[in-house]
This record gives structure tokens, C-alpha cells and sequence, in this order.
């Protein structure tokens, strides 16, 4: 009887019309896009909200204090950038114009569709090359914060498919007299949170810096076939080796630590001319390879930053970059 | 998420859309209650989209949508009677009934985990094991939340002439 029951009842339950409930795809979407748009820039945020000026005087506006900020210095700079998929929202950053240091305040609100302004936060200016974080989605870019050459730099990133991988992007700064690398792993947490980036950047003499210092990594320029490179160790980024199109601007990265996993070489990303691969913390040296070479052991160039020894070898086409450990086995990426 | 990501989302809840809706209906018994539950679900679903399978989106929102339907009545029952999850719903009934869903206006009588067991069970054909694992109980609490539902709408079903 009870099996009889359950029959009736599944035929019963699916013989039921359900009423159209009016879902639509679209506005699903533009509350999905607002609601990660609205995580990221809440992310990292402080209690605070606004502001700040060059050369120390600090207003501070209070989180609850829901009135647009009015900075009367002159030494404010306002930006307001557009939200994608919120139409009249706009998020307004303040930021100081002149020089400003590591400890300066800066500040950013948030207004809605509405026109309600709220004050999202503010936060310390970082120390030289480090990035405050992403603190506001454009159409097709996200922006990054940062205090380059004691200035404070905005760097506009593409924003593109979300998942683990490595990208970056190059700024020029000509007004430093700098080339920006800003290179940020694309690994994003249940609460769509951004969990890491990193900032590299090479002055007009080719000199390398890279996350959270001012002075520039042990390094090495080498040429190679022509092209400048700047080789560089770096152990700041959990990093081993960085090397640099100086003319590209391009930055080759000695991997990071969410791929520093086991020995071997994992291929990280792939730009026209180079191959990145993560190099092993055993590593002793480094050649430099196309992966279609021709032949090894063009254009070699020795190199040696503190004390390690490396061999940088370009051949034309695409290139890769080996390992050659200490009984002088090379190893490939895997 | 990219517009790749969004064209594929769109196309899922194009597709899946009708089942969903007759899942919601049934777990609620109100079309705007279903509404909501299967908005909110949908957009869960949207967040996580990069992590969901496509050929897994239906079930994940499905299950999206029968904890937060439990949540929901869990939340209202709270604040109703002060935490008494297993009566049965003090909610009015919807406005109107068809006839041919008799079976629905019943299903609402039933405390929230019931219902929800129920129409898992016998809606969605789901094991005992696959509702457990969806609600996050034990196969014991499911068998038991199944036969105390059945038990019930046989009790008060016009059902009970026919099958039992």
C-alpha cells in the first residue's frame, strides 16, 4: 500500500503546473555582477572612510557619516569612475596630487544608482611599489593603487576571465621615467575576493625594483642578441629569478609561491616572445631557450647575481627557460 | 565573471528554468515565495558559477534551494514561535489553489523538512542518500522526515482513497 502511495503522490507532484515565475537570465546577471563588483571593493576595506592630504594635514570622514566627502585643498585629486552594470553608480576616489609619502591617508567612496554615497574606506598610502589593492572595476579594467617613485600611481588592469593564472600588465610611467610590470595572480576565494598581486618596476636605466622596496633587486643587465634583459634575484615574492624584456617591458617571472610546488618547471604564462616558468629554489642556474630553437647555445650571456651563476641563452622565435642544476642536468618544463 | 561565463550562465537558467520553477512552486506553495527562493538561488549559483560543473548547475541550485527554503521557514518560524522547526507551517496558504494541485496546498501544511524531503523524494526522484547529502542530514532523518510526510498527507489526502 505504502509503494502505492508513494506512486500516486509522484504522479500527483508532477501533474502539478507550476505558475511562471518570471525569472530573467539578465536580471540575474547584472545582480551577480553587481554583487561581485560590491565584494571587491569592499574587500581589504577598513573601518574608516575618507581621506586625506598631501603633506599631513588628515581629514578623516567616519564610516557612518554618510555625506559625500569635500576635500578643499587644492592637493586633492578626485577621480570618479563608473561601475559596470549599475547604471549612475560611480565610485570617487580622493587622492593626493603632490608627493606623498608612505603613511599619507587616502579615501574612497562609493554611490549607487540611488545617488546614495557611501564611504567605503580609507587606508595608510603603503610603502614604495605596494599595492593598496583593487579598489575600483571599470568597464574593461580594474585599478590598482600604489606609491611608485614617491607618487601615487593608479594602474589599470585588464579584467578579464576570472580563474587561477598569472597575468600582467605594463604601464609606462614617463613622467618617472618608469616602466611598470604590475603581475597579480587571478585566484579568487569563494567570496570572490582577489588574493594576491604584485608590483615590479624598471626605471629608464633598467634598473628592476619589485614588491614593498625601494631599492632595486641584485641584478644583472645582460644583452642578447641585441635585446636587453635585466636578470634579477628576488626572494621578496617568494620568488627566485625575474628577468626582463627591458625593451618589451616584458616581465618574466621565476613563478610564485602558489605554484612553488615540487621540483621541476611549470610553464606560467606565454607572451610573443617568452615562455615564464617557475624556477625550483635548488636552481644554479638559468639558460634562456626558444622552445623552437634551431640550435642551443646562441647568444649566451653569463651571469652571476649573488653569488649564483646563470647562463642566459636567446635564440630567436619562442623562448623558454631551463633549469640546469648542479651536476649540470637541464630540466625542462613538465 | 566574463561574458563567456555570463552567455553560459544565461543559457543554464534558459534551459533549466521550467524544473526549477516547479521545484520552487512545490517547496513553497506561493508563486511569490517561489519567486524569491529561486531568484536567490539562481544567483548563488551565478557566484559560484566558475566552480559549479554545467552538467551539475540544476542540481547545485536546486540544492542551493532547499537549504535556503529550510533557512527561510527556520528564520520565520524563529521569529513566529521562537524556534519550534518541526510544526506545522502557521503560514496562510496561497491565495489560490487550483483544484488539480491539491497536493500542493497539502504539501504546505507540512513542517518545512518534510516538505522539502518530500518533494526531493518523490518530486525530484533523489535517493534517500542523494536528499541527505543535499540537506545535509543523516539517511536516518531522512527516512524518518519521508515516512512522517507521507504519513500525514495520507492522513489528510484524497490521495488515500486512490493509493492507499
Amino acid at each position: 500500500m505504502t509503494r502505492e502511495f508513494e506512486d500516486e503522490l509522484r504522479r500527483q507532484l508532477r501533474a502539478t503546473s507550476a505558475p511562471s515565475l518570471g525569472v530573467d537570465p539578465m536580471d540575474i546577471v547584472e545582480t551577480g555582477h553587481r554583487t561581485i563588483t560590491r565584494r571587491r571593493i569592499l574587500a581589504g576595506a577598513g573601518g574608516l572612510a575618507l581621506a586625506a592630504t598631501a603633506g599631513g594635514a588628515v581629514a578623516l570622514t567616519r564610516q557612518k557619516d554618510r555625506t559625500p566627502a569635500d576635500p578643499a585643498s587644492s592637493a586633492w585629486k578626485t577621480i570618479d569612475l563608473p561601475v559596470p552594470g549599475v547604471d549612475a553608480a560611480f565610485v570617487r576616489v580622493q587622492l593626493p596630487t603632490t608627493k606623498a609619502r608612505a603613511g599619507d591617508r587616502y579615501g574612497y567612496q562609493f554611490s549607487d544608482e540611488s545617488g546614495k554615497v557611501e564611504n567605503l574606506m580609507d587606508g595608510e598610502l603603503p610603502g614604495a611599489g605596494q599595492i593598496v589593492h583593487q579598489w575600483a572595476p571599470m568597464a574593461d579594467a580594474s585599478t590598482f593603487l600604489a606609491v611608485i617613485g614617491g607618487q601615487v600611481q593608479t594602474l589599470f588592469l585588464p579584467d578579464e576571465e576570472h580563474g587561477m593564472q598569472v597575468r600582467q600588465t605594463v604601464t609606462a610611467l614617463p613622467d618617472l621615467g618608469l616602466t611598470c610590470v604590475v603581475g597579480w595572480v587571478e585566484d579568487y576565494n569563494s567570496d570572490s575576493d582577489l588574493l594576491s598581486h604584485e608590483l615590479h618596476w624598471l626605471t629608464t636605466e633598467g634598473v628592476l625594483h619589485s614588491n614593498g622596496s625601494d631599492s632595486p633587486l641584485p641584478q644583472q643587465a645582460v644583452e642578447l642578441e641585441g635585446e636587453p634583459f635585466v636578470i634579477a634575484a628576488d626572494d621578496t615574492t617568494q620568488e627566485r629569478v625575474l628577468v626582463v624584456d627591458r625593451r618589451a617591458g616584458v616581465l618574466v617571472r621565476g613563478g610564485s609561491h602558489l605554484w612553488n610546488k615540487g621540483e621541476g618547471l611549470v610553464p606560467v604564462r606565454t607572451s610573443p616572445r617568452v615562455v615564464l616558468a617557475m624556477v625550483p629554489k635548488t636552481a644554479q642556474r638559468i639558460e634562456v631557450l626558444p622552445a623552437s630553437s634551431a640550435g642551443a647555445g646562441q647568444a649566451r650571456a653569463q651571469v652571476t647575481i649573488e653569488g649564483v651563476d646563470y647562463t642566459a641563452v636567446l635564440l630567436k622565435g619562442k623562448l623558454e627557460l631551463l633549469w640546469i642544476d648542479d651536476r649540470g642536468r637541464t630540466h625542462r618544463p613538465r | 565573471m566574463g561574458r563567456q561565463g555570463d552567455a553560459e550562465f544565461t543559457e543554464f537558467v534558459l534551459e533549466a528554468t521550467p524544473s526549477l520553477e516547479h521545484t520552487a512552486w512545490l517547496l513553497t506553495g506561493n508563486r511569490d515565495q517561489a519567486a524569491d527562493l529561486l531568484q536567490s538561488a539562481l544567483l548563488k549559483t551565478y557566484l559560484a558559477w566558475k566552480r559549479v560543473r554545467r552538467d551539475e548547475a540544476s542540481a547545485y541550485t536546486r540544492k542551493v534551494m532547499a537549504n535556503l527554503a529550510i533557512d527561510t521557514w527556520r528564520k520565520r518560524r524563529d521569529e513566529a514561535t521562537g524556534g519550534d522547526f518541526d510544526r506545522p507551517s502557521a503560514e496562510p496558504g496561497p491565495s489560490r489553489v487550483d483544484d488539480h494541485d491539491e497536493v500542493v496546498r497539502l504539501l504546505r501544511a507540512l513542517p518545512p523538512q518534510q516538505r522539502t524531503v518530500v518533494v526531493l523524494r518523490y518530486f525530484e526522484d533523489l535517493s534517500e542518500a542523494a536528499v541527505a547529502q543535499e540537506l545535509g542530514i543523516s539517511v536516518g532523518a531522512v527516512k524518518s522526515a519521508a515516512s512522517r510526510g507521507l504519513a500525514a498527507l495520507r492522513a489528510a489526502s484524497p490521495l488515500a482513497g486512490r493509493g492507499a
